[in-house]
């Protein structure tokens, strides 16, 4: 099997008075630390190899090719790719009803949606261990019993987005969403009382002669 | 150097995460200092009191699997921190029923694997918490306790000893006998003199401290374990933050006051208004 199109049609003939052919601009050098781990095309800095240690952290955040789904969880993997395509589609509606940075009372139906989806997908048999399950309770840490707002959504957003593209789930994302709710100016530890100011102040008053 | 810097004892720094209200009226105090500082020592108490609890609830929902008897038995039963672990079931673990909630087993399983789960990342998040964001700087270079030095750490489904003995050589690499021994010979006499005019059932930890300090000077082959440095807890953090910190922030007036008046430092008394009229 002839390999190269020169063994069937033999080189091209180049004529003498032929200009010389204009050099091609090189392109710039990429210094990417990723190649060898995940076996991109990617050039390294010249005398530059990458660390153990950075190889490791790469496979352990579900970036390298040790760390794609595993074949036989291809439908645990469909079912939870399905359940936050359903929560990011909820979210998206949900960004409809936001009302003087405050989701308003109209949009309980989708809140309520969405809690559902989040209790389903903290059902789903996909990931490591009980890693999907501490994803979902980090979430409803700050969504459960709270007055939704725009930080809220935002954090959810962030949150079902980062889980959509991660190829596998682990005790990492675990971790980042629970990074992700500091990233997003929310308390993690913000204790059942969660806003303690004073709404609306009512005067008791005596009537007489009622 | 800044004018006015706090050194926070344990229980601001446990109230500044078992509630809202409180943490929000810390934050008030604290915001007249220019820097805010913890002592090896304090998150040696830190890790005994408040993630301490936290990992006895999450060994018994691990054990027990279930909720509502686990929170009833912790939360009922006459431990001392009996009260703190109520807090830690409302504040941290923060996990709610939805409102078609109907207690079955398998529900209140579910909750328990919730609260668990949420444990595991609370418990190592309190400790981060402590040495990388409630203080400007937690001061350990002249005791540098061994077990403070320890985050906890989830093992394979439990976590590991929080608080494991002491033994010198093998896990314990502290100063704290010498620290004792240089910092304390010289405060002895006024603890004593204090001890013998002020009232006699305020000052159970001045005493207790004093046993320990004359224990150390007497001895020189003892060896302290944390329960030990635990039992003078209050003063080792005054004396290990006095070069530093030029006021002590304390909920506990009755044992912090002596302290600041031998330790020469001004003592600031957290209290919360708001508490007082429920």
């Amino acid at each position: 099997m002839p390999e190269h199109i020169e063994d069937v049609l033999g080189a091209p003939d180049t004529p003498r008075d032929y200009p010389a052919p204009r050099p091609v601009p090189r392109e710039p050098e990429i210094y990417l630390p990723s190649a060898s781990a995940s076996g991109e095309h990617v050039r390294t800095m010249p005398g530059w190899e990458p660390t153990e240690t950075g190889a490791r952290e790469r496979q352990k955040r579900g970036w390298g090719p040790k760390y794609q789904p595993p074949i036989e969880q291809a439908e645990e993997r469909r079912r939870y790719r399905r359940i936050c395509d359903d929560l990011d589609a909820e979210v998206r509606q949900l960004e409809q009803f936001v009302v003087g940075g405050v989701v308003s009372d109209e949009a309980v139906g989708l809140v309520a949606e969405i809690q559902n989806l989040l209790e389903t997908l903290y059902d789903c048999p996909f990931g490591e261990g009980e890693s999907l399950k501490s994803v979902v309770v980090a979430i409803q840490s700050q969504l459960n019993n709270a007055a939704w707002s725009e930080q809220h959504l935002a954090f959810l957003r962030g949150a079902i987005q980062h889980l959509r593209v991660r190829p596998i789930v682990n005790d990492c994302t675990a971790q980042e969403i629970h990074d992700m709710i500091e990233e997003h100016g929310l308390d993690p530890f913000r204790g059942t009382v969660s806003d303690s100011d004073c709404v609306v102040t009512y005067k008791l008053q005596r009537v007489e002669d009622a | 150097m800044p004018t006015r810097v706090a050194l926070l004892d344990n229980t601001v720094q446990v109230d500044r995460r078992k509630s809202k209200t409180r943490s929000c009226r810390i934050e008030e105090l604290l915001s007249q200092f220019e820097w805010k500082v913890s002592t090896s020592i304090c998150l040696l108490e830190f890790k005994a009191t408040l993630i301490q609890e936290c990992i006895t609830i999450h060994d018994s929902l691990r054990s027990v699997g279930m909720y509502t008897p686990v929170h009833d038995r912790l939360t009922e039963s006459m431990h001392r921190q009996a009260k703190l672990r109520g807090h830690i079931f409302q504040n941290l673990i923060n996990v709610f029923a939805p409102s078609s909630f109907d207690v079955t087993e398998e529900r209140d399983r579910r909750l328990a694997e919730k609260a668990r789960l949420r444990l595991e990342m609370v418990i190592p998040a309190l400790y981060t918490w402590f040495t990388k964001k409630s203080v400007d700087a937690v001061l350990r270079d002249e005791i540098g306790c061994s077990r403070a030095l320890e985050p906890p750490q989830k093992k394979r489904v439990a976590f590991g000893v929080n608080l494991p003995k002491c033994e010198k050589g093998k896990n314990k690499f502290c100063r704290v006998e010498e620290f004792i021994r240089a910092k304390a010979a010289t405060l002895l006499e006024r603890l004593e003199a204090i001890l013998r005019e002020g009232p006699q059932e305020r000052l159970t930890q001045l005493r207790r401290t004093c046993e320990l300090f004359r224990s150390v000077l007497q001895e020189p082959g003892i060896d302290l374990s944390h329960n030990d440095c635990r039992r003078a807890g209050d003063f080792l953090i005054a004396l290990e933050g006095r070069e530093i910190a030029t006021h002590a922030l304390s909920t506990n007036a009755s044992d912090w006051e002596p302290i600041c008046q031998i330790l020469q430092r001004e003592f600031v008394r957290v209290d919360y208004p708001a508490e007082r009229d429920i």
